[in-house]
């Protein structure tokens, strides 16, 4: 019902008083001429209310003097009229016509690029290629074709295993996937020895090529080596052998970090005093809007963009931000020994994970409470697995030939 | 030739006709293919009228709609036409009668 008004409302009616002895032979020509009318009405003996579409009014006409009947308007509503009557302001059709091309112009353009799935491919340089391919931001969307950029990207970078172009709105979306790398090829022509990137206790020794000079329970030094790329000869006439020598030696080594156990504490909160710094831009200019000088000294700021989005997918380049700086205090938080020493003991761990090399496997910890000079201290010891295994070029002698 | 005349009259209001024999046959509904008026109520507000030939008479009180079969008198209060097409009519107000006048 709602939708059929509506409908109405867009074709434009007139609201008609039609007069006459017979009424009814009025709207039987009506109807019978494909003239659709609705809301009819008696007002009196002689006189019907009805409402008419504009086209079959014009049509009307003629039913009028068949039936002999008086049509008079009563009124005109809908949106053709409606325009009529505000025909002659320019600047009204201009500012609706120019609003409409606008919202057309600018979510015809692209006004971000986003790029995602990159680990080791630099950001900045599938930017560069993707600019190269004559698309900025600004560039029409209709100009960019997705699947002719994904294949150029594709193309140029032979980590990619896959890479996926789309258009969202007003945004590129260049979705990336890296593929595993073939691994390098190992020089086996430069004759190398394994040695001991840190002290440790040996659990294992594999050599791959070489001779392993070290057993399992061996203490070793760092630099010592582990495995040699020298094979001598059972008779010494005939020389040495050199070779790539390869391998993993694990060994059990030792991280310790000393902690001074602190006895208070000083956190940061929040005052709840705020004090907003407002900017627009557009594009990447951006201006700071006059709002004073800071009045915190210590403070931790949030940023919020409040940039106009349609329907989630068109974002323009313009808008307005919200820097939200929240005023910060120092408490000192008084620490009681167990607390405090679980606060050291975490950031022992912290600094000793820094340390430790990622592969290393955590076997056991251990913690103690030294004190010295009135202060205390916590030891904290990890003892771990790690393959210690490191290759040195053997020195002065410049290949291998086989 | 003459006296049958009459009498064929008479058989073609009431008898069904041969389209409507063809679509009882091939299972169509009736109102499809028939010039029968289809009258069609709802609550006491509205009646549709379809099928039908023209108005007669309207005003508020009493509406008289010629069919096929007839003129189909509906009486009430307040009632108006709400759309009139060429095909069907809707009818609104305080609906107290649907009659036939053969």
């Amino acid at each position: 019902m709602f939708l059929i008004r509506l409908w109405h409302y867009f074709k434009g009616y007139v609201i008609i008083i039609v007069s006459g002895l017979s009424v009814e032979r009025f709207i039987n020509i009506c109807t019978r001429r494909q003239i659709l009318l609705w809301d009819i009405e008696r007002l009196n003996d002689a006189a019907v209310l009805m409402k008419m579409s504009i086209r079959g009014f014009r049509n009307a006409r003629s039913a009028a003097r068949k039936s002999r009947c008086r049509v008079r308007i009563k009124a005109k509503k809908g949106l053709p009229f409606l325009i009529w009557k505000y025909r002659k302001r320019k600047g009204f059709i201009i500012g609706l016509i120019a609003f409409a091309a606008l919202i057309y112009l600018m979510t015809s353009i692209i006004w971000s690029i986003e790029i995602t799935g990159n680990y080791n491919v630099e950001t900045g340089l599938l930017m560069k290629q993707i600019n190269e391919m004559g698309i900025f931001r600004g560039s029409a969307k209709r100009s960019i074709n997705p699947k002719y950029v994904a294949d150029m990207l594709m193309l140029k970078n032979r980590e990619l295993s896959w890479a996926g172009v789309e258009i969202k709105g007003t945004k590129l979306l260049i979705s990336v996937r890296e593929g595993i790398q073939p691994p390098a090829m190992i020089p086996m022509e430069q004759p190398c020895d394994v040695i001991a990137s840190k002290d440790g206790i040996v659990i294992s020794v594999m050599a791959k090529n070489g001779l392993a000079l070290v057993k399992e329970g061996d203490t070793v030094k760092k630099g010592q080596v582990l495995i040699s790329g020298v094979l001598e000869s059972i008779h010494p006439e005939f020389g040495s052998k050199y070779v790539h020598a390869m391998g993993e030696v694990m060994a059990r080594t030792w991280y310790e970090v000393k902690e001074e156990v602190p006895e208070k504490r000083i956190i940061r909160i929040r005052t709840g005093l705020e004090w907003n710094r407002y900017s627009v831009y557009f594009l990447d200019f951006r201006l700071r809007l006059p709002s004073g000088r800071n009045p915190f000294a210590l403070y931790e700021t949030s940023v919020l963009d409040k940039s106009p989005v349609i329907m989630n997918r068109f974002k323009f380049p313009f808008g307005l931000i919200v820097e939200k700086h929240h005023e910060l205090k120092e408490e000192e938080q008084a620490l009681e020994k167990e607390q405090a020493r679980e606060f050291a003991y975490m950031i022992a761990m912290n600094k000793i994970s820094e340390k430790m090399p990622r592969e290393a496997e955590i076997v056991d910890r251990q913690m103690q409470v030294v004190a010295s000079e009135g202060r205390e201290y916590l030891l904290v010891t990890v003892e771990c697995t790690e393959n210690i295994a490191i290759q040195q070029e053997l020195e002065g002698i410049d290949g291998i030939s086989h | 030739m003459r006296r049958r005349k009459p009498a064929e009259k008479v058989r073609r209001k009431e008898a069904a006709t041969v389209r409507e024999k063809v679509a009882k046959m091939l299972e169509i509904p009736e109102e499809v293919v028939s010039d029968r008026p289809k009258i069609t109520t709802v609550g006491r507000k509205e009646v549709f009228v379809e099928n039908y030939r023209g108005i007669i008479e309207f005003t508020n009180e009493i509406v008289r709609i010629n069919s096929n079969y007839g003129i189909i008198t509906i009486t009430g209060k307040n009632m108006k036409i709400r759309e009139i097409t060429n095909e069907d009519i809707i009818i609104t107000g305080d609906i107290d009668n649907i009659d036939y006048v053969v």
